[in-house]
């Protein structure tokens, strides 16, 4: 009776394990996000730990190997240099020229950093799935972050913030097949999405009509149409463009300007203030 | 197996999964050692407790992963009853087993969560990836060898091992 009943308890405890696997999909993304930061939010001092842990060995390990290759540099870099200074002199002459523009320009950087700094986070973890590209920093609502703000390492782009816990954030990198960044390209000004593939080193570019002059090594940077990020942040450069005769659109492939895997903190542009830049 | 053990692996499992795995990518994969321990953990432990683990282990890979929420977990369970469908018809204690059934089941869980993510997210440009399946499970092929040894090391001091040998 008693082996009877631990059997029929165990079978029973299996099934209700199935049923909850499955109602979890069920849970509205926003929900679920936040039952993931929550769990996962005990081990964020620990993340964070190893992973200044293994910045730190990285780190270590790089520049040894670029002291090396730093000393035979050292002597073309001397004459590069000398070059440089005499051709410094030419362009005084271009920069005075430009300078009642540059006035105009800095006026409207007064405008946007009167509205404040974005706030710094380091990257504590990485995404577990290899199809999946995000992750996890050391800010979250106690420091006024909110879902959508906008992450940028260096005034290029990072990604977007998808879930926010009290004081850690996940970030939707722009590599992320779920990923798309409304763009424009700076020199022809033609706009298309940036989508994210799941590989680390490439996005496309879509919906870029065929007759569009795009050409390896142009650049790309955020339109800011639909609001969700600011305008002008620097997405990456065109390294592939494909042209099949029957398709509408031209098959774009981009470098991030960020390899995703050297940085080590980022910022965060709150919503509110791209969306006084906007205004 | 003591709960405490499976608790205290998957979250150094974790640990290093979100930390330090993402810098030995090769070819812009990564090997995922969740995949490792579950075969591990179905292939030498007792099999009316693997269950409960193998979704623990799955549920704690969704928590930190960016995708559908349970996504992983109802894959987990496909595979932890994929494997006990053949565990008993296989030589589970060797080493060359072991990493053969890590290659199929690294294969199949992410052909299915690849082709499941591509219909979610709509994403035609996921299933370009599908190359990647077979280097990453190559690479979990890899890693899974010090990972067995270690797991094999730790279990023995523990004495856990003698708990499966039927």
């Amino acid at each position: 009776m008693g082996r009877n009943f631990s059997r029929f308890f165990k079978r029973f405890s299996i099934y209700i394990l199935i049923a909850v696997s499955v109602s979890l999909l069920a849970i509205p993304e926003n929900i679920s996000n936040h039952i993931k930061l929550t769990v996962a939010s005990p081990l964020a001092p620990v993340q964070k730990i190893t992973s200044k842990t293994v910045n730190y060995f990285r780190n270590g390990f790089r520049k040894m190997a670029l002291m090396i290759k730093a000393a035979d540099k050292e002597e073309k870099l001397e004459e590069e240099v000398f070059l440089l200074q005499n051709k410094l002199i030419d362009h005084q002459n271009t920069i005075n020229m430009l300078n009642k523009k540059l006035k105009t320009a800095s006026e409207l950087r007064k405008d946007i950093d009167s509205i404040g700094k974005p706030s710094i986070a380091d990257i504590i973890g990485y995404d577990t799935s290899n199809f999946r590209k995000s992750i996890l920093i050391n800010i979250g609502r106690k420091q006024g972050i909110s879902v959508d703000d906008t992450v940028v390492f260096g005034s290029a782009l990072v990604g977007r913030i998808s879930a926010v816990g009290n004081s850690s954030s996940r970030v939707i990198l722009i590599t992320d097949p779920a990923s798309s960044v409304p763009s424009r390209f700076l020199e022809s000004r033609t706009q298309g999405i940036v989508q994210g593939t799941g590989n680390d080193d490439t996005c496309v570019v879509k919906y870029i009509s065929r007759h569009a002059e795009i050409k390896e090594g142009n650049k790309i940077i955020s339109s800011g149409i639909g609001g969700l990020f600011p305008k002008s942040i620097y997405i990456g450069d065109i390294v592939e463009v494909k042209d099949s005769g029957a398709k509408l659109f031209k098959d774009i492939n981009l470098k991030p300007r960020i390899d995703f895997l050297k940085i080590e903190y980022v910022s965060v542009i709150k919503k509110s203030k791209v969306q006084k830049i906007h205004n | 197996m003591p709960w405490i053990i499976i608790i205290s692996i998957t979250l150094c499992i974790t640990l290093i999964q979100t930390t330090l795995v993402p810098h030995i990518s090769v070819l812009g994969t990564q090997p995922d050692l969740f995949i490792v321990f579950l075969v591990y953990h179905y292939l030498n432990s007792d099999p009316k407790q693997t269950f409960h683990a193998n979704w623990a282990i799955g549920l704690t890979k969704d928590f930190f992963s960016a995708g559908p929420f349970g996504l992983i977990t109802v894959i987990f369970v496909i595979l932890g009853y994929l494997i006990s469908v053949i565990r008993g018809n296989i030589f589970r204690r060797h080493l060359i087993t072991q990493i053969m059934v890590t290659f199929i089941i690294s294969i199949i869980y992410n052909l299915i969560y690849l082709i499941t993510l591509s219909v979610l997210l709509s994403s035609s440009n996921l299933l370009a990836m599908i190359w990647k399946c077979p280097v990453i499970a190559v690479y979990n092929s890899i890693i899974a060898i010090p990972v067995f040894l270690l797991l094999n090391r730790l279990y023995s001091s523990l004495r856990l091992s003698s708990i499966d040998r039927r």
